[in-house]
């Protein structure tokens, strides 16, 4: 049994860390990216989080992981609609593009794997990929996101929803730390 | 009876004569202070706090005992202010935009329940 925990949390960091190796390296060739597209990669990456905490929260009993979903659920949808009702407003239709498309491979995987699991181990595969995921976005936003949007409103939404980001790695570290002491 | 005798005996009743009449003498009345002294009364201010970039900000605050602490929430989320570690007050969900105000009665720390990760401080001095 320990050894079948430790496969699937070993297959948890992997996909984890592919998932982040994937927006890293997007965030190192820096891919040019419209306002629309820009847009679109902003929607997605929110959505994904979204979509993993509807998934802790059918599968989870933790209250701290319950708890940290429903913060992820609550945000991530608050800034979708800021975005939609922003690119409304500017004329601008959000348009799918190789980051979106390469987000929504990677939550497929991410997904199947969560999915596959139960009790701590999904609990702590959870909590591993969130604190993988926002480092990949962070690193997505700062590098590649902000630096290329030329619409002024558009790049303060980007900005302002960083610390957004940066508090909810902050509070997947914090429950990380407290079930590694397990 | 010495004459002598006599003389002393006067000069006693005389002496305890004067020293009654001082006693029983009204004293001159004191000149009305010009000025009262009184305590010093504190008058209830605000003090603001933004939430900011997923920050209370100030994150600790000086206040005197009956002051009020304005919370108001400029962020693009929501967030409250929650008092630790009972939850004794707390705002409620503030959305952005939104502000709420809590009259200081004692020091108590507080935090953001929706975003564990953010505190703050009311010091009642």
């Amino acid at each position: 049994m320990k050894n079948k925990t430790f496969t699937f949390q070993r297959g948890a960091m992997l996909f984890a860390l592919s998932a982040f190796l994937y927006v890293g390296a997007f965030a190192q060739d820096a891919p040019k990216l419209s306002d629309p597209e820009i847009a679109h990669v902003a929607v997605t990456a929110n959505q994904i989080d979204v979509d993993y905490a509807a998934i802790a929260k059918e599968k989870s009993t933790n209250k701290a992981v319950l708890q940290f979903a429903a913060t992820m659920a609550k945000d991530h949808e608050g800034v979708i609609k800021q975005a939609v009702v922003l690119a409304t407003k500017l004329g601008v239709t959000p348009k799918d593009n190789a980051m979106s498309k390469s987000l929504k491979e990677g939550e497929a995987k991410t997904e199947k794997m969560l999915r596959s699991l139960k009790g701590e181990a999904f609990d702590k595969a959870y909590i591993d990929n969130e604190v993988t995921y926002h480092k990949a976005v962070i690193d997505a936003v700062k590098n590649v996101l902000i630096p290329q949007t030329q619409n002024a409103e558009l790049k303060n939404l980007l900005v302002s929803v960083e610390p957004v980001l940066e508090s909810h790695l902050a509070h997947a570290e914090m429950v990380q730390k407290e079930f590694a002491k397990k | 009876m010495k004459p002598v005798s006599g003389i002393r005996s006067s000069a006693l009743l005389l002496a305890c004569a004067l020293l009654a009449a001082c006693g029983t003498a009204e004293k001159p009345e004191k000149a009305a202070p010009l000025y009262k002294i009184v305590p010093e009364e504190h008058v209830p201010t605000s003090v603001a706090v933004s939430i900011a970039q997923m920050k209370f900000q100030p994150d600790t605050v000086r206040v005197h005992r009956g002051d009020t602490v304005v919370f108001t929430n400029n962020d693009v989320v929501d967030h409250d202010a929650t008092a630790l570690p009972d939850s004794a007050w707390t705002s409620g969900p503030l959305h952005p935009g939104q502000s709420w105000k809590l009259v200081a009665d004692s020091t108590s720390e507080y935090f953001c329940s929706i975003h564990v990760v953010m505190r703050g401080e009311v010091i009642v001095e």
